[in-house]
């Protein structure tokens, strides 16, 4: 699978520089690179909070996305975040794996990496499972 | 010169469009505008849920920095460092400008807690947030 089929011209997901790396179907665990871009930063140098979010939300959708053979996304209800370490523009690397999948909610977990393997946010999130939106 | 939080005071509030409101030092909650750019749609063609995060927590440091002016002073201005952030999605958020409210619950030495609120034109909750967070110096203050 192509990088554009992946990103399916969605306008986030060129923003964060999202690049498929792999699928782990048993663990229902998809793997994704990142390019955190400048405009995400604060004067502390580093990555904006909340749109570090922004990342998180994006591999726990597209771990749904795969594990139901690219059926179903993920509405989103909450998302609780934890942000262990500051997070620098340039290259990351995320996880996310869905914990549970029924038909009515799902659970999901995300985790953000630098390039060193270094954990830098992990976040869950409660959703709603609902046929998938095709931009194109 | 405008106040601190009443600027744009980096390329994410930049990014997002950040236009300040209004600050009510009694209830030590900031209002802001935020416009959505073309970037943060979704396939749904709403904001990506995370990225709504991004205007929460704008809000939120915001209404830090002006409650700690307001009360300690402006050498004693702080800027969150936050440590967890969640989110409640109520509503889609719209690809249109939209009203955040961030407000200051307790500020101490050591962690300062905070809760944001994002609005359509017509008074809608959409999202929800609450951060902990470390209060530091305004980087950059000193120079």
């Amino acid at each position: 699978m192509s990088i554009t089929e992946h990103a399916l011209g969605a306008a986030h997901a060129d923003l964060m520089g999202v690049e498929f790396d792999g699928f782990d179907k048993e663990r229902e665990e998809i793997t994704l690179r990142f390019h955190a871009p400048e405009s995400f930063v604060t004067p502390r140098g580093s990555v904006q909070g909340g749109l570090v979010a922004g990342f998180l939300d994006e591999v726990m959708g597209w771990a749904h996305v795969w594990a139901t053979d690219r059926a179903e996304a993920p509405l989103n209800l909450d998302i609780s975040m934890s942000l262990l370490k500051p997070v620098l523009a340039g290259p990351l690397i995320g996880k996310g794996r869905v914990v549970r999948r029924g038909r009515k909610v799902i659970f999901l977990e995300g985790e953000l990496f630098d390039e060193a393997g270094k954990l830098l946010a992990r976040a869950t999130s409660t959703a709603i499972p609902t046929p998938r939106p095709v931009s194109k | 010169m405008a106040r601190i939080y009443e600027r744009r005071r980096s390329p994410s509030s930049e990014l997002m469009g950040s236009e300040f409101v209004s600050f009510d030092a009694e209830k030590g909650e900031l209002t802001c505008r935020y416009t959505p750019p073309p970037s943060f749609a979704s396939p749904r063609g709403a904001v990506q849920g995370g990225l709504i995060a991004g205007f929460l927590d704008e809000v939120m440091g915001g209404a830090l920095l002006a409650v700690t002016e307001a009360r300690f002073g402006e050498a004693e201005q702080r800027l969150p460092l936050n440590l967890d952030m969640n989110l409640t999605f109520l509503r889609m958020v719209p690809m249109e400008t939209i009203t955040a409210k961030g407000r200051v619950v307790k500020v101490g030495k050591r962690v300062a807690f905070l809760e944001g609120e994002l609005f359509d034109s017509d008074g809608n909750l959409l999202a929800r947030a609450t951060s902990s967070a470390i209060p530091t110096p305004v980087p950059g203050a000193d120079e």
